[in-house]
């Protein structure tokens, strides 16, 4: 039982490191070279957490080979267009110009009800207000509306704004993020400032944002 | 970068330990093996002595290589030739006839634990 237990926790730790190392990528969209190694760890992980005759360097040794491949592999398609679009494939054009293409749709066995869903998903409720859709690698739909049925922007309406970054996150349930900080262009003695201006110390604060021009909006914690 | 580089490091920390794994197994079983068929040849020349003192030879040794092969081995494969090497004395003394047969097992066994790794 004791050895059951170890053995998950250390492969519960080299998991999380092995998908750390493959980046951000991994966690959100999958490339299907992603897709195999996340479906291969998985299944490799759990042998020998389940059998413990089995040695752990026989889960450890595969794991660590296929996450080393897959980024080699990565770093190889980073290098070279083919063999980019070898390991992920190329993006596919299904509307272009307002019109579906059939064709392409039945070569990605994309079948209506998958294209409906995914424009949805899309925030797109009406077939006739797209433009442009491109079936991604990761099998994400990306869609560009006919201008007719975008959203009017500010600079449509002919209304002046300022480029700005949005707020940072500065400090979260007491604890204070330097790293934003530094991004706004402040540093601690502005933020004591501000803080004992609002009567809380930095650990009072639930949430405090701010951005480049200064402006900030504090969250006092509640039942402190 | 540093990715690969972390990846170069670990193919390459892989690449030594799964040479040096299997120089291991080979040496270990390797020298294993050649005790059994010292144990067997003595057999087969009546020679009592040198079967007593390559049946503690061979449990020596395979004390030795436990340790290393239970980290690369199966349990169940290491565990069974344990299991027919603690038989060996026992079937000697008895004068059991299958001995020889038994000493022949425990070394296919030590074969196929190489060919394994």
């Amino acid at each position: 039982m004791l050895t059951v237990l170890l053995r998950a926790v250390i492969l519960y730790i080299l998991i999380i490191f092995s998908i750390r190392l493959m980046g951000k990528r991994q966690i959100g969209e999958l490339q299907p070279s992603e897709l195999v190694v996340t479906i291969l760890v998985s299944n490799i992980a759990t042998l020998p957490i389940e059998d413990i005759t089995i040695p752990m360097i026989m889960g450890v040794v595969p794991i660590l080979t296929l996450v080393s491949l897959d980024v080699f592999a990565a770093q190889l398609s980073l290098k070279s267009g083919k063999l980019r679009r070898l390991f992920s494939g190329q993006p596919k054009i299904i509307i272009s110009g307002g019109r579906i293409d059939q064709k392409m749709m039945r070569s990605l066995r994309y079948t209506v009800d998958d294209l409906m869903e995914s424009l949805r998903g899309c925030s797109v409720f009406d077939i006739n207000d797209v433009q442009l859709a491109v079936v991604e690698t990761t099998g994400k739909l990306s869609v560009y509306q006919k201008q007719s049925s975008q959203p009017a922007t500010k600079e449509d309406m002919k209304v002046k704004s300022d480029e700005k970054d949005p707020p940072q996150l500065i400090i979260t349930d007491g604890e204070v993020n330097d790293a934003a900080l530094r991004s706004v262009g402040r540093d601690r003695t502005w933020l004591k400032k501000i803080t004992s201006a609002a009567g809380v110390s930095e650990r009072e604060v639930f949430m405090l944002t701010a951005d480049t021009d200064g402006e900030y909006s504090i969250i006092k914690k509640e039942g402190q | 970068m540093a990715r690969t580089v972390i990846c170069m490091v670990i193919m390459a920390v892989l690449t030594a330990a799964s040479i040096g794994a299997a120089i291991y197994t080979d040496t270990r079983c390797d020298e294993l093996i050649s005790i059994i068929d010292e144990v067997i040849s003595s057999e087969g020349e009546g020679s009592q002595g040198q079967i007593t003192e390559s049946l503690d030879s061979l449990e020596r040794e395979w004390d030795k290589s436990y340790k290393g092969f239970s980290f690369i081995a199966q349990r169940e494969m290491i565990n069974d030739i344990s299991f027919e090497l603690s038989q060996l004395r026992e079937r000697y003394t008895r004068g059991s006839d299958d001995f020889i047969a038994e000493c022949r097992g425990v070394r296919d066994r030590l074969i196929r634990l190489r060919e394994i790794l």
